[in-house]
């Protein structure tokens, strides 16, 4: 005989009180809260990321509104970022290859637009100037690289007293014939 | 005298529409805007802070930015929602204060 019903699905039985974890109240952004507010900040934060958030003031998220003035800021051309699209494909290269050059690159980056306003041509310079430094320190290792192939190259090889090589191949064949005479001083003229 | 004031100038072609460019007035408060923003964003950690910058002003995706900071792209995803919520948290306290 059934005497009455069930506590049902939590969602639907208005008498059961959710309650989370006092870690969970203590910080607002505990991932234990809510996986679909996880998303809808992932879906934000990539229009964002995008530049496709046309009207971030209509979410009235302030959080949403200070990234989006922040990016704006970022892109206006009077920031001092001209060459943020050229880095920012240089450093998503590195990125996707898990260089971890880059990433003191983008720490670097960081200091950037979250640094003070007078300094944001600066910050900016000196991160093109870090991912010039990490350009020029590739190129450089890859240049000796190749001299010390060179240099191991020449190493690897015998002495030339002791190295038979066929002719054609730098090989210089030894004078036969007369030996040469010694070298004797020319005698002064008389005065 | 006074004929010479009227002589026509010529000048140069003048623009045909109006200028989009933002006025003084908008250009001051675009600038305390992003003052305002980076003064909230530098009252976060420096993890978080990094995380943002990257996702967003770089624009940099959950997995690129995990192989920059040495997450997984997950954990970019649930910091990041962490990040959002304690500078909308800071936001909040600042305009009550």
């Amino acid at each position: 005989m059934i005497t009455g019903r069930g506590p049902g699905a939590p969602s639907v039985t208005p008498d059961v009180v959710l309650t989370l974890p006092p870690d969970a109240r203590r910080d607002p952004g505990n991932p234990a809260v809510d996986l679909s507010a996880i998303r809808r900040s992932e879906s934000i934060i990539n229009l964002l990321a995008a530049r496709r958030l046309l009207r971030p003031r209509a979410i009235h998220d302030p959080a949403i509104v200070l990234l989006s003035v922040l990016a704006a800021d970022v892109d206006s051309p009077d920031s001092g970022v001209p060459a943020a699209l050229a880095w920012s494909a240089a450093v998503r290269a590195a990125a996707a290859a898990g260089v971890a050059v880059a990433g003191a690159a983008m720490v670097g980056a960081a200091a950037g637009p979250a640094g003070a306003r007078p300094g944001a041509a600066s910050a900016w310079v000196h991160v093109a100037a870090v991912a010039a430094t990490v350009a020029t320190v590739a190129g450089a290792a890859g240049s000796t690289g190749f001299a010390l192939a060179g240099v191991l190259a020449r190493l690897g090889r015998l002495p030339a007293s002791v190295r038979k090589e066929p002719a054609g191949w730098g090989y210089r064949p030894p004078i036969t014939g007369r030996p040469m005479p010694p070298r004797t001083r020319r005698p002064r003229r008389p005065r | 005298m006074r004929n010479a004031a009227r002589l026509a100038v010529p000048t140069e072609d003048l623009p045909d529409g109006p200028d989009e460019q933002p006025g003084p007035e908008e250009t001051v408060v675009a600038y305390l805007e992003a003052e305002r923003a980076r003064a909230l964003l530098a009252r976060l950690p420096i993890h978080l802070r990094e995380l943002l910058i990257l996702r967003v002003v770089t624009g940099l995706s959950a997995e690129e930015t995990g192989n920059v900071l040495g997450m997984s792209a997950g954990a970019v995803r649930v910091a990041q929602h962490r990040a959002l919520a304690r500078l909308r948290a800071l936001a909040i306290e600042e305009s009550i204060a």
